[in-house]
């Protein structure tokens, strides 16, 4: 029972760390890290439920699952049962299993019409787009209205419209390509794949997510072109992103350019460390209780 | 980008500067300068009809290809795209005017209305 115990308390943890990360002011200051915390809470709360169901339902039989197995269809077979697992433990287990199945079936539905939007994208880019020396490494579109954007991916892109390229300075166009490329390299499409097939139990948190990882790129960006160059470009091209791509200019715009135009400090190294442990400590427990769980199959 | 998908975006470019289907024979003869195999384009040809960017057509005993849209459409299709365009026209021209200015809202507009003419022929 006291792996019930423990895995009920992840999940009590997660739902009271949800609304406290959700209001706190510290993520806009140190969003990478505010980023893990969400996803260690994403990946904990689902499997935590799924864990202690099933923790509750094989509480009552230590040792071998496979024996188990067999005792049950013993029962099934014979005409007399011994009734070797009650309802309630059955469907217990019953329904932890459903979850565990169901997340990354979830994410894979979740997946598959984005990654075909993104290949049909990315195969007519590839016949229209040009180059040019003043965009290194990006796609230039050749349309007046002024879009910057990633399509992520093994096969990525960089596109700017030649619109925007008349729209933006040298340094401008240097932010802006970095903060898309940054989104490419940091896999951000996967970290939202996470939370948008968790959409229902997370609710705003994947908003949130988003807005953060705007924040990882610009703070990218920031490295490679003057902070100032990047907030005015975001003020200019405050056009939406596409469906299944990341762009500048879609999340808490006004929040990014404050941030900007008036860094603050990132959070003490120490205090990041610690959200970090908190979150590897949150994870440890489905964890170690997933590891016990596979070990009593064999 | 792959020397694949170099030649691909080659072989359009051919496609749309002809006013009328091409055979191999015509894009490998426009591309001389690359040397290509007639096999090469041939194949390219193919794995864009596998893509739906370009149409073939049986004339005699040869086949025809033609682009299945302008290069000014697919330019269209991508900044819709880009602008999140989705079915829902309110929707998007609302949210739309807030992020770009009058004068290119109206541009959009104009070509969201021709891109809706142009699916009603084809139907």
């Amino acid at each position: 029972m006291s792996a019930v115990l423990h895995l009920l308390l992840a999940v009590v943890l997660c739902l009271v760390a949800i609304p406290m990360l959700a209001r706190a002011a510290w993520p806009a200051r140190s969003p990478r890290t505010a980023v893990l915390l969400w996803q260690a809470i994403a990946v904990t709360l689902p499997l935590s439920v799924a864990g202690s169901l099933i923790a509750y339902g094989t509480a009552p039989h230590a040792g071998s699952r496979v024996d188990l197995l067999v005792a049950i269809a013993g029962d099934l077979a014979s005409a007399t049962p011994t009734r070797t697992v009650d309802a309630w433990h059955l469907l217990a287990v019953l329904g932890g299993t459903a979850i565990v199945v169901a997340l990354p079936l979830a994410a894979l539905l979740t997946w598959i019409p984005l990654a075909r939007v993104r290949r049909r994208h990315r195969d007519l880019l590839d016949l229209v787009t040009s180059t040019d020396p003043a965009a290194p490494g990006a796609a230039i579109l050749d349309h007046p209205v002024p879009v910057v954007y990633c399509v992520p991916g093994r096969r990525s892109r960089v596109v700017i419209s030649t619109g925007a390229l008349r729209q933006l300075d040298t340094h401008q166009v240097r932010a802006v390509l970095a903060h898309e490329r940054a989104h490419a390299t940091g896999r951000h499409h996967l970290v939202l794949l996470q939370f948008a097939s968790l959409r229902r139990l997370l609710g705003t948190a994947g908003a949130q997510v988003g807005a953060l990882l705007e924040m990882c790129a610009d703070d990218h960006a920031s490295r490679v072109a003057p902070r100032t160059a990047l907030a005015t470009a975001l003020v200019q091209l405050s056009a939406p992103a596409p469906r299944g791509a990341l762009g500048v200019g879609e999340h808490a715009v006004r929040e990014r350019v404050t941030r900007l135009a008036d860094p603050t400090a990132p959070v003490p190294l120490t205090a990041r460390l610690l959200g970090l442990l908190t979150g590897i400590t949150l994870i440890a427990t489905p964890v170690s209780f997933a590891a016990y769980e596979l070990s009593a199959w064999l | 980008m792959s020397g694949f998908g170099d030649l691909e975006r080659a072989v359009m470019e051919v496609l749309w500067s002809r006013p009328h289907p091409s055979t191999v024979r015509d894009v490998a003869d426009r591309l001389a300068d690359r040397n290509l195999a007639y096999t090469t384009v041939m194949t390219v040809l193919d794995r864009l009809q596998k893509k739906g960017v370009v149409r073939r057509q049986r004339v005699g005993r040869a086949w025809q290809y033609l682009p299945a849209d302008s290069k000014d459409a697919y330019v269209t299709q991508l900044i819709f795209d880009a602008l999140d365009f989705t079915g829902d026209r309110d929707a998007v021209l609302a949210r739309f005017a807030r992020s770009v200015s009058p004068a290119e809202a109206e541009v959009l507009r104009a070509a969201l209305d021709q891109a809706a003419e142009r699916n009603e022929k084809r139907r």
